[in-house]
């Protein structure tokens, strides 16, 4: 291969010849990462080999599914803002704004304790996050039947101090 | 290992006073690692000068820029808000358990007594918060879209998401 490559190097510019030499000057690197080194006799055929199935919670799905929950956040915030209680946008906001946290707090979970360094400490904090995301969203469910709703609640809670009360607006 | 640089002076220049006093800090922390016993093995040691090796500044040196500002408050206020309502909402779920009562009537009426200044600070921290990461959203989702993915954009999106925020927490806290 190095003999080769010497002999049509006289072709060419000295450059050339250099730059020949040096991209050449280890081909035993290059012939191990051909996939006879690595196969030996049985090279298999890459249009044979089965794909893993997709798993729509994995990889770009997920991103994916990330943004939509948090596409689907904003109309949801701005009917509760702008326009006041209503029982199907309260009913919504209980499952989608759960959600989002929980996607969110799992992104931060990857960041600062990822399993590869923590695996005990991401699994414990991995199962509360889950515990905790369903006992928000049986809240939040719960403050929508048996209270007057997140909206209303919210906006209780918020003009407590004012002298007169509000119930629907804003 | 210092008389080595004061020695030459730093970068290699002559002693002067002025290279003297920048080459040996006026103040610095002493650390002092404990003694090492003759028969403990070089991983131990190792190990204890590694907690007690101090470490070089990073994040209190780095400039303040809109670029990483914004991203870690866009993070730490989605935590705060996000953590302080799935407390709120997991206590609502479990007050019957632990026989409280969260009703709206309740707590509007426990919250009314609140003095001015606790209230509107609250207030201003939680809707401070929450439109900051609202409009943080909106910005994240801009640059998904494959929009304003530059220096300028991440700058002007950064400030008009202040901008907003800051509007929205002014109405929402006195409004």
């Amino acid at each position: 291969m190095l003999s080769k490559s010497l002999s049509l190097a006289r072709l060419r510019t000295p450059v050339q010849q250099r730059v020949l030499q040096l991209h050449t000057a280890r081909p035993l690197l290059f012939k191990a990462s051909s996939p006879r080194a690595l196969f030996g006799d049985e090279v298999p055929n890459p249009a044979t080999v089965p794909q893993p199935a997709a798993n729509r919670l994995k990889g770009s799905y997920h991103w994916m599914n990330e943004r939509a929950v948090s596409i689907i956040s904003l109309p949801l915030l701005a009917t509760a803002f702008i326009y006041g209680s209503n029982p199907i946008n309260d009913m919504l906001m209980g499952v989608v704004l759960p959600v989002q946290v929980y996607m969110s707090f799992e992104q931060v979970l990857t960041d600062y304790f990822h399993a590869r360094r923590w695996p005990v400490v991401s699994r414990v904090l991995k199962y509360s996050l889950v515990a905790i995301t369903g006992l928000a969203m049986f809240g939040a469910w719960r403050i929508n039947t048996t209270d007057v709703g997140l909206t209303n609640y919210c906006s209780r809670l918020w003009n407590a101090n004012k002298k007169k009360k509000q119930d629907d607006e804003q | 290992m210092f008389s080595a640089a004061t020695r030459t002076g730093v970068l290699g220049a002559t002693r002067t006073s002025v290279s003297r006093s920048l080459a040996t800090p006026a103040v610095r922390a002493f650390v002092a690692t404990p003694m090492r016993q003759t028969e403990e093995p070089q991983s131990v040691v190792a190990e204890r000068a590694r907690k007690h090796r101090p470490v070089s500044p990073h994040l209190s040196i780095y400039q303040p820029q809109m670029s990483w500002v914004l991203s870690g408050l866009h993070r730490n206020t989605g935590v705060l808000i996000g953590g302080a309502a799935y407390m709120y909402a997991a206590m609502f779920g479990l007050a019957p358990a632990f026989g409280l009562d969260m009703s709206s009537a309740a707590m509007a009426g426990s919250l009314a007594t609140l003095p001015a200044v606790v209230s509107i600070s609250a207030k201003a921290l939680i809707s401070g918060c929450l439109s900051f990461h609202v409009f943080g959203t909106m910005r994240h989702l801009l640059w998904d879209s494959g929009r304003m993915v530059n220096n300028k954009g991440v700058i002007t999106t950064g400030y008009a998401a202040m901008a907003a925020s800051a509007l929205a927490t002014g109405y929402l806290t006195f409004f």
